[in-house]
């Protein structure tokens, strides 16, 4: 009998990538003994692809993390080489930082980070199997003969499931580059009834950044100033800051590709039936979907203050390597470079997210967690946001408290998980500020404001973290109040005129006129951070008004909870279609049923009259 | 939630003089309804009072060195802001109303028996939070057009504000028929009526409910109705009356069939109506103005999202987007009111002097002898209801009093009446006698209708034309006896009604209250779009009011929005590293 056994942990956690470490990080310092269970421990956190971290969305994803007491903003801030804002010109809520990493040091620090954890104890292991027992996860069995026991279980296995390389006729098995798939637990997923599909990703070629001619390229230079995800890293440059440039394919290029279509494992060959990500196509992908655009942008990166090579953002393909050497040969500054490492195409199996609840827990099997892309997504962000919350629920449920749940107006967390549970995949998902219906609320300044009290609640945001936080929020509220009453002794500021001498907020209700104008007449001790979150919560305070209007008014849907037994086949009155996929998702609020697609406003109305009857008395609303 | 050093107000200290327990208890204990609790024993013997209920804790303190706090106050938001005053007044207390509400909120001062200032404020909820959860909606419950009472019914957190709104009392007894007289918002008087008022959640929705017993005409009806509306009730849609009552668990249905068939009967006719006004056209043209928002909106949404790769749209060529749309959608809304035209009908208000002809005049109309005529001034005495159709369309007629100085009490009612008739409605049909010299009621009536929507119509030409002079706006001289005149009256009547052009049965109106919200959201929307991007503003928040365009004209032609939108950024634009 497995349940003889005594555990080995609190939470057991599978995999050490961006998912894996962000829940094992959580769960361990919330506290719970915690097993990380990984193939290679020197690989922790590896950055497969391309070098950055943040960007559109995604850079709202790290801050949030770090808001709740994760590790990822933190990590990067480490290991930053380049850091810029996106989006500075478009709007306040849409700003988004994005750095490029050291790799090496992004493993190492991330290794290191966990070491600090006395509740953390990491072995490397491939886990080949689950044990089971009446519907409740009790442990791991690894290809090593050892088994490991646990009452939660946190699988973060990335693109290792059933993992198939690419490259031209070359098809090997393997998780990525140089490293062995995981078969054993596909395979066992499986005959647990999970509901499994293949998608696919690529990366591009890597060339020695000595091989080429930078005077040829378009150069994007970084931030003079620090530029940090987390409030808790000292502001100053992890180290040299390092250029990014940017570079165009052209006729010829695309000319090699169209000849050599015939040797593409996704075209010719047919041997990819994975389903890629559309917002990350491979250069065949573009040069035949688009094909009216004559070049395409490149991006070329460097991968490390000490690494050899550059990243070729933009040129992700799976032709034999000579082709992709043969058109690296055709880009500007790259006529003579060295290709140190071809890109390839990986398909792999995900697991339908659908078959989890909103605590990111399997429906089928209690105790069990899946997070990263496992669950079909696809980044490091993504992964480790939903890593985080995977560690963080295992490590509640062990203590038995209630689970972490993040709203969609609460941040692009709660739309990740939210999406994923209730819509489901069909291709990779990546964020995007188009998935936030509420993305005036989910900004990058005041992730802080929207989930650090969260962290607090579960145990995740330590006390200097919490300090900070309160400290620098009474002086923000505190400033912006002021704002209001305090008079400015001009009626001019740039080109900006006023009737009469405005309040400082008044003054930067103007779209044109920044804070750093008024920085004279602000407090001495408002730091410049401090300074540019009063700004933008004055600028577009009556755009957050109107919509947290809407979010009150949603909010009845949203809390109104359906109960698990619901029996959604008594009810004659629901579509088809409504009744099967309410059945199989069992969302847990009427708002959650609302979004999943094919259920129709009319079923939900239908539902809402059943979910209130009188007989359910009155219903359960959550907070 | 947060958590700060220092959390919240735990109580608040009025200072009172030694001795004042009495007078404080009958304040602040009687009138506004705190709840009086012992002093902790320790605390009893130095005198004073503690109130405290769910969220107030209010200390009063004996203070030998007494001084009334003239200037510094505290706030009481009340629940029964109008009972409390009442209760206050018939005290005597004196009450400073203050007219400028504060955040769209009445408020007073008025001062304890000490002197210290206390301010009141109505906490009935505004709209912007309180009818979050269910807006208070208000109808006519009686079928139209028959027996001698209409209810009006109210359900909703507002129903007893708005009641003591029209009512002019504090409070209605629960379940009890009250005598009262309605006021209209701006108080003008409608009608005596019976109220009803039933407290949550003994009613018949489960919700606060006051209903309105009204005799005489329809058009009072929509009168409380129109009034209800404006002090903050919404129309309620088909069937939300007995929605929110199968919510609330007041409705005995035999298990799920009948919950099925019920709702299968409510969205059916719903679907039914809807389909009827819209007939496939309106889609389109919702559809058609989505489109041509969508390609600047995926155009932003892709450059936001991949800052490097793609371009934020061009602001000129948007602003003239933006104001092509403004006016489309300003053209949708006019034809919604066609289509409200169409479903409602037009109010005609035959109003003149005493024996002009006005009730021959609605009988030539009906072509049956409704109204009685007779060749002795005020005849009419109270106002009649009629509906006949013009090209298909409906004309409410009113024949009213005829308007005179000197009437008898009960004439003088009728007159009343008129005179409302007069004010509400759509168009006023002037009946004035072309063969008599133009009487002062005739010059003041003509006067009066100058703006308005008006036909001036000199009858009895048939007897002279001594009246007849120009007018502005539509005017007609001739008989109730000549067809020839009722072809043009009726040509008249259509003209004001609803322009030159016939009404197009087919064409794309908004058939429901909620259509013509969306499309109000709309333009709301976009108009704010349009000044965002006039100010230079950045491009994401006038996206952020593009987007509620698309979502109000998505809620026109439902569609899976945000995944469409996605669809279309990634077939237009080549993107991703
Ligand atoms: C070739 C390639 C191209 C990519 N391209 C892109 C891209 O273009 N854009 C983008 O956004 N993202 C891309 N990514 C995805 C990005 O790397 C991942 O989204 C992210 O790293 C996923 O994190 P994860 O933690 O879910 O899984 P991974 O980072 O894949 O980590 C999985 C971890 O689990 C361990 N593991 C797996 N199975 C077992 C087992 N059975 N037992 C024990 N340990 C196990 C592995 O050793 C590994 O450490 C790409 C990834 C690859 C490999
Ligand atoms: N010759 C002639 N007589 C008319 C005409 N129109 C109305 N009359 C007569 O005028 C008298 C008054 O008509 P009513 O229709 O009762 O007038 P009214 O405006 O309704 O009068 P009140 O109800 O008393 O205000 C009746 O005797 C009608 O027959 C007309 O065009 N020509
Ligand atoms: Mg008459």
């Amino acid at each position: 009998m497995e349940s003889m056994h005594s555990d080995d942990a609190g939470v057991i956690v599978v995999g050490g990538g961006h998912a894996g470490v962000e829940a094992a990080h959580a769960a361990a310092k919330m506290g719970v003994p915690t097993l990380l269970l990984t193939g290679d421990p020197s690989r922790i956190c590896t950055l497969p692809c391309n070098p950055s971290i943040g960007g559109s969305a995604k850079g709202q994803l790290v801050r949030e993390i770090d808001a709740l007491g994760g590790a990822m903003g933190v990590l990067a801030d480490a290991c930053s080489l380049h850091a810029r804002f996106l989006n500075e010109s478009k709007g306040p809520a849409v700003r988004a930082l994005r750095q490029l990493m050291d790799k090496p040091s992004y493993n190492r620090m991330a290794l290191r980070l966990l070491q600090t954890l006395p509740a953390l104890r990491i072995e490397a292991a491939m886990v080949e199997e689950l044990i089971v027992s009446a519907g409740e996860v009790r442990g791991v069995r690894c290809a090593d003969g050892r088994s490991f026991y646990a009452r939660r279980v946190v699988l973060a296995t990335g693109t290792f499931l059933g993992g198939k390389l690419f490259r031209g006729e070359e098809v090997q098995p393997g998780g990525r580059h140089a490293e062995a798939p995981a078969i054993g637990l596909s395979h066992a997923l499986r005959a647990l009834g999970f509901s499994m599909q293949r998608l696919k990703t690529g990366t591009p070629p890597r060339v020695d950044r000595t091989s080429v001619e930078y005077g040829a390229m378009r150069v994007q230079e970084p931030s003079a100033t620090p530029l940090l995800f987390s409030r808790r890293s000292e502001a100053r440059f992890a180290g040299e800051q390092l250029p990014c440039y940017l570079i165009d394919t052209n006729e010829r290029t695309h000319a090699l590709v169209r000849e050599n279509l015939h040797r593409s494992p996704l075209y010719g060959l047919d041997l990819i039936r994975g389903i890629g990500p559309r917002y990350c196509p491979s250069i065949e992908d573009k040069v035949i979907k688009f094909a009216h655009n004559p070049t395409h942008q490149l991006f070329i990166e460097p991968e490390g203050w000490d690494e050899p090579t550059l990243y070729v953002g933009g040129f992700s393909t799976s032709l034999p390597a000579d082709v992709q050497l043969a058109m690296l040969q055709t880009l500007p500054g790259m006529e003579r470079c060295e290709m140190l490492r071809a890109g390839y195409a990986v398909e792999y199996d995900m697991v339908a997210p659908t078959e989890l609840d909103d605590t990111l827990q399997t429906r089928r099997i209690a105790g069990l967690y899946h997070c990263g892309q496992l669950n079909g997504t696809s980044g490091y962000e993504e992964a480790a946001a939903q890593g985080l919350v995977a560690g963080a629920n295992a490590a509640l449920a062990a203590r038995g408290c209630e689970p972490l749940r993040i709203a969609r107006s609460e941040g692009y967390i709660g739309v990740l998980v939210d999406d994923l549970v209730g819509k489901g995949v069909d291709e990779p998902y990546r964020m995007l500020t188009s998935r936030a219906e509420h993305r005036v609320l989910l900004r990058h300044d005041n992730a802080d404001r929207r989930l650090t009290p969260h962290g607090r609640d579960i145990g995740l945001v330590d006390d200097s973290q919490w300090m900070v936080f309160t400290e620098e929020i009474a002086l923000l509220d505190r400033a912006v109040s002021d704002a209001e009453r305090m008079r400015l002794p001009v009626r001019e500021i740039g080109s900006e005129r006023f009737q009469a001498p405005p309040t400082l907020a008044e003054a930067l209700r103007r779209p044109q006129v920044r804070v750093a104008e008024l920085r004279s007449w602000l407090p001495e001790d408002l730091s410049a951070d401090l300074a540019e979150r009063l700004e933008i919560e004055v600028k577009i305070e009556g755009y957050v008004k109107r919509e947290e209007q809407a979010i009150v008014q949603a909010a009845r849907r949203e809390r109104l909870v359906i109960p698990a037994d619901f029996a959604y086949e008594g009810i004659g009155a629901l579509s088809s279609e409504a009744r099967e996929k309410l059945a199989r998702q069992r969302p847990r609020t009427l708002g959650a049923a609302g979004r999943i697609p094919g259920v129709a406003p009319t079923d939900i109305a239908i539902l809402s009259l059943h979910l209130q009857r009188p007989e359910h008395g009155s219903p359960a609303v959550t907070r | 939630m947060k958590r700060y050093a220092t959390a919240r107000i735990e109580h608040l200290q009025i200072a009172i003089p030694a001795g004042g327990e009495d007078a404080a208890r009958a304040f602040y204990g009687t009138l506004l309804a705190l709840r009086e609790v012992p002093k902790p024993a320790e605390l009893a013997p130095r005198g004073g009072l503690w109130f405290r209920s769910a969220s107030i804790a209010l200390h009063l303190g004996i203070d030998p060195d007494f001084h009334p706090a003239g200037k510094a106050h505290v706030a009481f938001a009340c629940g029964e802001y109008a009972s409390v005053l009442a209760r206050l007044a018939a005290a005597g207390v004196a009450v400073a109303n203050d007219a400028l509400p504060v955040e769209g909120r009445a408020h007073c001062y008025v001062a304890d028996p000490f002197g210290n200032r206390i301010e009141l404020i109505d906490d009935a909820p505004s709209a912007a939070n309180d009818d979050a959860v269910e807006p208070t909606i208000v109808a006519v419950a009686t079928p139209p057009g028959q027996g001698a009472i209409s209810v009006v019914r109210v359900s909703g957190s507002r129903a007893r504000s708005i009641a003591a709104r029209l009512t002019g009392a504090a409070a209605l007894a629960p379940r009890h028929a009250t005598r009262v007289a309605l006021v209209d918002e701006a108080g003008r008087a409608l009608d005596d009526a019976l109220a009803l008022s039933f407290p949550a959640p003994h009613s018949a929705t489960g919700e606060d409910v006051v209903e309105f017993h009204l005799h005489g005409a329809p058009v009072l009806a929509r009168e409380v109705v129109r009034a209800a509306i404006a002090c903050g009730a919404r129309q309620a849609a088909p069937g939300e009356f007995t929605r929110r009552a199968f919510l609330a668990g007041k409705l005995d249905l035999d298990g799920v069939g009948a919950i099925a068939d019920l709702i299968a009967a409510e969205s059916a006719s719903a679907a039914r109506a809807a389909l009827a006004n819209l007939g496939g056209a309106l889609r389109a043209r919702v559809a058609e103005m989505r489109s041509r928002l969508r390609e600047p909106l995926e155009r932003l949404a892709a450059s936001i999202d991949f800052p490097d790769e793609v371009e934020e749209p061009a602001r000129a060529p948007l602003a003239d987007t933006l104001g092509e749309l403004d006016g489309e959608l300003a053209r949708l809304q006019r034809d919604g009111e066609v289509g409200r035209l169409l479903r409602e009908g037009v109010s005609l208000a035959i109003v003149g002097p005493p024996n002009a002809g006005k009730s021959s005049l609605l009988n030539t109309l009906l072509g049956e002898e409704r109204a009685i005529v007779s060749d002795i001034p005020g005849t009419t005495r109270d106002s009649i209801e009629e509906r006949f159709f013009i090209d298909g369309v409906a004309v409410r007629a009113i024949d009213t009093a005829g308007i005179r100085a000197h009437a008898d009490k009960l004439e003088a009612m009728g007159i009343e009446r008129s005179q409302r008739a007069f004010e509400s409605a759509r168009i006023l049909l002037l009946v004035l006698d072309a063969s008599l010299p133009l009487s002062t009621q005739g010059e003041e009536l003509l006067a009066r209708s100058e703006g308005r929507t008006r036909i001036v119509f000199f009858n009895k030409a048939d007897l002279g034309t001594s009246a007849v002079r120009p007018v502005s706006g539509l005017s007609i001289c001739g008989s109730v006896r000549w067809p020839q005149t009722m072809r043009e009256l009726r040509a008249a009547i259509a003209q004001a009604g609803w322009g030159t052009e016939h009404p197009d049965l087919e064409r794309a109106h908004l058939a429901f209250g909620e259509q013509f919200d969306a499309v109000a959201r709309a333009l709301e929307a976009l108009r704010s779009a349009r000044a965002a991007l006039a100010a230079d503003e950045a491009l994401d928040l006038v996206g952020n009011d593009l987007r509620l365009v698309d979502a109000a004209l998505a809620h026109l032609s439902p569609e899976a929005a945000s995944e469409e939108m996605l669809a279309g950024i990634f077939a237009r634009f080549c993107i991703g590293k």
